[in-house]
């Protein structure tokens, strides 16, 4: 299970599945070449009329922590202060530095934009060495921020009436209902309520709202949000099947003066999940006052 | 060869799922019967109830880790991770959870539990065989690494490959990474859910043994977001629970 599925293995276990057994049994027998030039996938998509997206041999892995632009036309993501240049792991030779995110944009209201200085202040000053990146710490990423979650696959699982998006990474779960309609009353959550639909085949429209705020951000610049925050994102499977891409559009009026697009781009990796507990042995080694990971003082029960 | 083998399986695929949709119609998928939904206790126990009754059946090393356990959770010396820190409570602790959990039959080839307690997720693989010795070994995980397969209206899932950083029950019952359990999940009646599960750990337990489960099927209820240290939701309707 913990290896890194080859092809052949990866074969073995399509022809477990009933369909492509039957595809592949039609094919040893020699009766029928058509399965040949359509795929068992094309054929249960064309179906049910749904991405696949769903399997317990891969999964999708994301290009990086950061949003990607929108279309041209569309108001992108918030980025980093101009004064303080993001340099990431992934962005070649040099130093990698902090993200200091542009409180000075003018699309943020005045308060997002002081507590978003408050937090490059303290990454700045070294008050706090490595500043809050949910994951890392343990927490939940919320809507959207979870799906910049780069370095472990996320997984899905559709049914009729429900899409589950499970992270390998600490096990974070997502649940989007089919046909349920938005609750008239939403307690806030982390990944809040969240109602989809598929359109045209390849893509799945999720609308999420009933976000709670304490340390939950829309990327890893911590760009906060209110409970008012409406997300709808589109994830749209590429048409060979091989990559999903994600528009997001992020409604908040009482922290944005006009709705932010943006885009994450996974690739499909043949990996079956595995367990990631991420508050196992996440110490803080190097006295970077870390932000402290979630610890109940007492138990649950 | 290789072409060979995989007409072979190809092969018996088609029959099974020929033999499965012939012998059960509708009610019976190519995945079994029908266990999804959501499930919630309405008991808890701290200390684990052995089926037939009686204390658990420890060896001499198995009674000399309980006690140490028991002392080092009772002077602080050794710390409850699952409520501490919320990481996996790990087999059989995970069955007597206080929240609801849900069971999603898929991917296909797969069952999911998903459970609200930590956000715990156990990824069933069916009629696959268990991952060798080397990588349980290897890779050992809080709830194990399960296979699974029907037998008529019950999911049998094996598990094995577990870390030591869990405990039977809340009381702090040992077990090695060297034990396996063997859970039998089946539906009581349209609205019960029962799991018994038989635990083989020869070098704490002189005896294999079992505990029984039952849970209400709540399909009412939604799964919540659940954070280590947060409010989490009423646990009132499960009798037995001491919020300290």
């Amino acid at each position: 299970m913990l290896k890194f599925t080859s092809d052949r293995n990866l074969n073995q276990i399509a022809f477990q599945k009933p369909l492509s057994g039957i595809v592949a049994a039609a094919f040893c027998a020699g009766i029928a070449a058509f399965t040949m030039n359509t795929p068992a996938s094309a054929q249960a998509q064309a179906k049910v009329g749904i991405p696949e997206l769903a399997s317990i041999s891969f999964a999708w892995l994301a290009f990086g922590a950061d949003w990607r632009d929108p279309p041209a036309g569309l108001r992108g993501p918030i980025r980093n202060d101009p004064d303080h240049p993001f340099h990431g792991n992934v962005d070649g030779p040099g130093q990698v530095t902090l993200r200091i995110g542009n409180y000075k944009d003018p699309v943020l209201k005045p308060w997002a934009a002081a507590q978003m200085r408050a937090s490059n202040e303290e990454a700045l000053t070294g008050k706090r060495a490595v500043p809050f990146a949910a994951q890392a710490r343990c927490y939940p990423g919320g809507v959207p921020g979870q799906l910049l979650y780069p370095a472990e696959p996320f997984y899905f699982i559709q049914t009729p009436k429900q899409v589950w998006m499970i992270w390998q990474r600490d096990h974070m779960v997502r649940r989007i209902f089919l046909t349920d309609k938005h609750s008239e009353d939403v307690k806030p959550s982390w990944f809040g309520e969240s109602i989809g639909h598929y359109e045209n085949g390849d893509t799945l429209v999720i609308d999420t709202i009933g976000l709670s705020t304490k340390n939950s951000y829309i990327d890893n610049f911590r760009t906060p949000h209110t409970t008012k925050l409406h997300v709808v994102e589109r994830l749209k499977l590429a048409a060979d099947g091989k990559m999903l891409e994600a528009l997001v559009k992020v409604e908040d009026p009482d922290t944005f003066n006009e709705p932010l697009h943006m885009v994450q781009r996974w690739r499909k990796v043949n990996n079956p999940m595995l367990e990631t507990v991420c508050s196992e042995n996440n110490v803080d080694y190097f006295n970077q006052n870390l932000f402290p990971i979630p610890e109940a003082t007492k138990p649950d029960f | 060869m290789e072409g060979l083998r995989v007409c072979a399986r190809a092969g018996s695929a088609l029959a099974a799922l020929l033999a499965v949709s012939v012998l059960s119609g509708a009610a019976y998928g190519a995945d079994g019967p029908d266990l999804s939904g959501i499930y919630w206790a309405t008991r808890y126990n701290a200390k684990i109830q052995l089926v037939g009754g009686g204390e658990l059946p420890l060896t001499a090393a198995g009674k000399a880790a309980y006690d140490k356990n028991i002392a080092g959770l009772k002077d602080g010396s050794i710390s409850d991770d699952a409520r501490r820190f919320c990481v996996p409570d790990g087999l059989p602790r995970v069955l007597a959870t206080t929240y609801p959990f849900e069971i999603v039959q898929g991917p296909p080839g797969q069952v999911t539990i998903l459970y609200e307690l930590n956000h715990q997720v156990r990824m069933i693989a069916l009629d696959k065989p268990m991952p060798g010795e080397k990588e349980l070994i290897s890779f050992p995980w809080y709830n194990g690494h399960s296979v699974g397969h029907f037998e008529g209206d019950t999911l049998v899932v094996e598990s094995a490959g577990f870390n030591e950083k869990t405990f039977i029950d809340a009381t702090g019952a040992p077990h090695t990474y060297e034990m396996r359990t063997v859970e039998r999940i089946r539906k009581l009646s349209p609205t019960e859910l029962e799991i018994v599960i038989t635990v083989h750990d020869p070098e704490y337990y002189s005896r294999d043994w079992q505990a029984r489960f039952v849970y209400a099927q709540r399909n009412d209820v939604r799964i919540e977001d659940y954070l280590c240290g947060e409010e989490h939701r009423d646990l009132s309707s499960v009798a037995g629970v001491r919020r300290p």
